[in-house]
């Protein structure tokens, strides 16, 4: 693993980050900038504390009971299962089609799908 | 002006805490700005305000800060990631609304430089590095944080520190080579 003592600088890395540090700083700033920033922390401090997820969620609040109320009853309520939906799947299924199918099963039988499904 | 631990009440950290952490704002704030900048990509309002915006978190955050650590790599650990986050939401503003590039203002920093291109080369090549290499790089290298304390704030283990170290070093190196003369490695040296 590389340590700093393995890769030691050199004098072209020296300049390289004095270079960095000399010409790639932010310009001076002004004295009235320590001053403001400080004036500005301590007026952020002494404000009122808000959250700043509180407005994002009172919008969220709002949109959703205006939804509740503009959407449709039928949205809002799903009607139960009507006769017709039954109709629909008893004409793909009757239960007499299925009753008994697993009551000539033997052991053996569970046994081999107990195998074939890795049960 | 009413101090602020009255002003908020039982919430806020003492009195004394209070002044200690104004104190730590005048001591670091200069600091504090020229990272962020450094770590942002040269935008001094946006410094500033990333900066601030570190202070308050920390001042925020006095009541979980736990003095077993030091109060520097706490505060410098959340303006590292006060930084990510303002380049994530740049990232994602240039990507959508590549108008705002037209409008966004010049360094001024730049051309106040006496070699605009050379700083613009700087730039762009610290900002092609990886976040991490990039991250690595400005505080061991260009703000003079140890090796353990760098760690410490970006909350790496030492070994990754030094591994994007060496990366970020040898990535600029042959980027700006003709920035510089480069010389073979010297035995011997120190880091």
């Amino acid at each position: 693993m590389y340590t700093p003592d393995d890769s030691p600088l050199t004098e072209a890395d020296r300049e390289l980050i004095e270079r960095f540090r000399h010409d790639y700083a932010p310009p001076p700033r002004a004295p009235g900038h320590r001053l403001a920033l400080h004036d500005a922390l301590q007026a952020r401090l002494q404000r009122r504390w808000i959250p700043t997820w509180t407005p994002i969620a009172a919008a969220a609040c709002a949109a959703a009971l205006a939804l509740w109320f503009v959407l449709p009853e039928r949205w809002t309520n799903p009607p139960p299962p009507t006769s017709a939906a039954g109709d629909v799947l008893a004409a793909y299924a009757l239960e007499s089609d299925v009753a008994g199918e697993l009551d000539d099963l033997l052991p053996q039988d569970y046994a081999r799908i107990e195998d074939i499904f890795e049960l | 002006m009413e101090p602020i631990a009255q002003v908020l009440g039982a919430r806020t950290v003492s009195l004394d805490r209070e002044q200690r952490f104004f104190a730590f704002v005048e001591a670091h704030q200069e600091r504090a700005v020229r990272m962020a900048w450094r770590l942002i990509g040269g935008d001094q309002d946006a410094a500033e305000d990333v900066a601030q915006q570190a202070f308050f978190k920390a001042y925020r955050g006095l009541d979980r800060f736990r003095e077993d650590s030091k109060l520097t790599t706490w505060f410098y650990r959340i303006l590292v990631n006060e930084a990510r986050s303002h380049r994530r939401w740049r990232a994602l503003r240039d990507r959508w609304h590549t108008v705002w590039d037209e409008d966004a203002t010049p360094d001024p920093a730049a051309s106040a430089h006496p070699d605009p291109a050379l700083r613009r080369r700087l730039a762009g090549a610290l900002d092609r590095l990886a976040r991490g290499q990039r991250e690595v790089f400005v505080l061991v290298y260009l703000e003079g944080f140890t090796l353990e304390q760098t760690a410490a704030q970006l909350g790496k283990a030492l070994g990754t520190v030094k591994s994007q170290l060496h990366r970020a070093l040898r990535i600029l190196r042959e980027e700006l080579a003709d920035c510089y003369q480069p010389t073979p490695h010297k035995a011997g040296g120190t880091s």
